[in-house]
């Protein structure tokens, strides 16, 4: 590939690379792990490049997607943090503050999910992406991406039981 | 699921998404890394007009159980002493041995040095590793991911996908590895300068941390050292390389480490040294890019090869710290808006200053003023080039026509 190439390249790293290394360390949950996830998929993605180049963002996405439910795959399940270290909210809490306690003891939530499940919500979440999108992104069927994202949200029912109200008080008002 | 909760589910993805900052060699480094994974898929595309290339540059014969000493290939073809701009015509090939097998004897390169491995053109196949003792390439499964060869000592360091957190010491006469368990995951192996200890670059996948891996070739135990910073980011991927001296192994940090001494200073992006055997950091050198290796160090430790993006180069670049006066880290800007070219530079590790451009940063240091690179711009071939730290061409010596479908090759300097 000639210097083109490499401005084009170097230009999309530079453009959506803060982008997908947000989207690597959401999957991968730390920054280091996130920057190995990104490096890599880059690499592959440069290594195609002429063929990618129109239509680098997606492929890039579905290599990071891809690695991490790999890389997973590969080391097996990690061992499940205790359900004690989810902090407790404050008991005076504001709704305001109560949010806020609930949203930090999810976000810890979320990194106890299996990477696949993690990434069903990441996709979903943060990514936007709907059903059908999320099971292309990660090669799977529909109904395994919903069957993986209720388990997701059932784990995080059980790690924070706040989480657990909120819905549950929503679905006995309807 | 109620708006409240999807909204808290949302903000906490979000959350744990942050806002992360590109590594400044970001793009650098995936490229490097990209080029040496395009040159395996060409590697397999263009094995058969290899192969037939092969048999005019040399004889060869197909490996094969050989209990009679290798010939050995002394000495290189006649000197090509040419200019910096590309030759037109062929190289020489290095001498073949009496088998015609490049297996059968070092493959000697300019200025000296060998030929060390070489992995298959086909995969998965087997890694070609130089066996010191019995003066011939020999070969370490395909199983193993990852082969990095002693220069000095008939071992190979290897790891497995399935054993991501092992090490093991691959002993060239027996072809048995021995097994070293981390506790950490293993993200690269470096040997030292004397080829008698392994550096690995250990992650701790719960937090992030990163270790120095000590094991001495002849495999006691694994010796941990975790850096006695506070996490930082790297520039380009966090692996380690060995200086020269065999005492400090470098990092390149897009932050200086301080020690509480010196208080708070501007942040700064360099290569930050550490002592090999506890981790403590040593010196810091205004150094901006990304290290391929430990050959990348000239042997007295003063210049260093590197590879980064130009778009990085402005004010606050190496380029024009000529008085070694280090900018702070963010100030660059990219050169051209949009983008900016994968340059390799020879850096002086004392003041920053950039001393040369190279064609590639993945070199040997083959002497005090000679380095090694290996030139795959001529699709189907791959010539060692020897160059001289102003950039000037000394010798160029195409390589047996197999090898120009190899993924990964590594090479020692003697």
């Amino acid at each position: 590939m000639g210097r083109a190439s490499e401005r084009e390249f170097t230009a999309f790293v530079h453009e959506r690379g803060d982008v997908l290394l947000r989207v690597a360390q959401a999957l991968a949950g730390d920054r280091y792990a996130a920057e190995d996830l990104l490096q890599n998929a880059l690499a592959k993605a440069y290594a195609r490049w002429p063929r990618i180049r129109g239509d680098a963002e997606p492929y890039v996405r579905q290599i990071l997607y891809h690695d991490q439910v790999s890389a997973w795959r590969r080391r097996g399940r990690r061992a499940e943090v205790p359900h004690a270290e989810v902090p407790e909210p404050a008991a005076t809490a504001t709704q305001h503050d109560h949010d806020t306690a609930v949203r930090m003891m999810l976000r810890d939530a979320l990194m106890m999910l299996p990477p696949r499940q993690r990434a069903v919500l990441v996709l979903r979440y943060l990514e936007d992406q709907t059903v059908e999108q999320t099971a292309a992104a990660l090669g799977c069927r529909p109904g395994t991406v919903a069957s993986q994202a209720s388990r997701a949200l059932s784990k995080l029912r059980e790690l924070v039981p706040e989480f657990a109200e909120l819905t549950e008080r929503t679905e006995a008002l309807r | 699921m109620s708006e409240r909760a999807d909204r808290l589910l949302r903000e906490a993805v979000r959350e744990l998404a942050g806002s992360p900052h590109q590594p400044p060699d970001l793009a650098a480094t995936a490229m490097v890394a990209g080029r040496r994974m395009r040159r395996r898929r060409q590697a397999v595309a263009m094995a058969a007009a290899a192969v037939a290339i092969g048999a005019i540059a040399a004889p060869y014969v197909w490996l094969r159980p050989d209990p009679r000493p290798p010939a050995l290939s002394v000495g290189g073809p006649p000197a090509a002493t040419t200019p910096a701009s590309p030759p037109t015509r062929m190289p020489p090939t290095p001498t073949p041995t009496a088998s015609g097998d490049w297996r059968d004897g070092p493959v000697e390169l300019p200025g000296g040095a060998l030929l060390l491995t070489a992995d298959s053109p086909r995969q998965p196949g087997p890694t070609w590793v130089y066996d010191s003792e019995r003066r011939r390439y020999v070969s370490v499964p395909a199983s193993y991911t990852s082969v990095r060869a002693s220069a000095r000592l008939p071992v190979a360091a290897v790891r497995r996908t399935d054993r991501p957190t092992e090490i093991g010491l691959y002993d060239l006469t027996t072809g048995k590895p021995q097994w070293f368990r981390t506790g950490s995951m293993v993200m690269a192996v470096e040997w030292s300068p004397d080829g008698r200890r392994l550096l690995a670059t250990l992650r701790d996948e719960e937090t992030g941390i990163y270790s120095i891996g000590l094991l001495t070739a002849d495999g006691a135990a694994v010796e941990y050292y975790p850096l006695k910073t506070r996490p930082t980011g790297c520039l380009g991927l966090c692996r380690f390389t060995w200086l020269p001296n065999g005492r400090e192994v470098a990092l390149p940090l897009t932050e200086r480490v301080f020690d509480s001494r010196e208080g708070n200073r501007p942040r700064q992006s360099g290569i930050q040294l550490f002592a090999a055997d506890d981790g403590m950091p040593t010196r810091f050198l205004p150094v901006e890019g990304a290290v391929a290796s430990s050959a990348a160090w000239s042997p007295d430790g003063s210049l260093v090869v590197v590879s980064r993006s130009s778009m990085w180069e402005d004010g606050g670049g190496p380029a024009a710290r000529a008085g070694g006066k280090p900018a702070a880290q963010g100030g660059g800007k990219p050169a051209a808006a949009g983008g900016g070219e994968l340059a390799a530079q020879v850096v002086s590790t004392s003041t920053g200053k950039v001393v040369r451009q190279l064609p590639s940063a993945d070199v040997t240091w083959v002497g005090t003023d000679l380095l090694l690179y290996l030139d795959t711009s001529r699709p189907g071939t791959l010539t060692a080039v020897l160059v001289d730290p102003a950039g000037v061409e000394r010798k160029r010596v195409e390589l047996p026509a197999e090898l120009a479908a190899s993924y990964e090759i590594t090479i020692a300097a003697r």
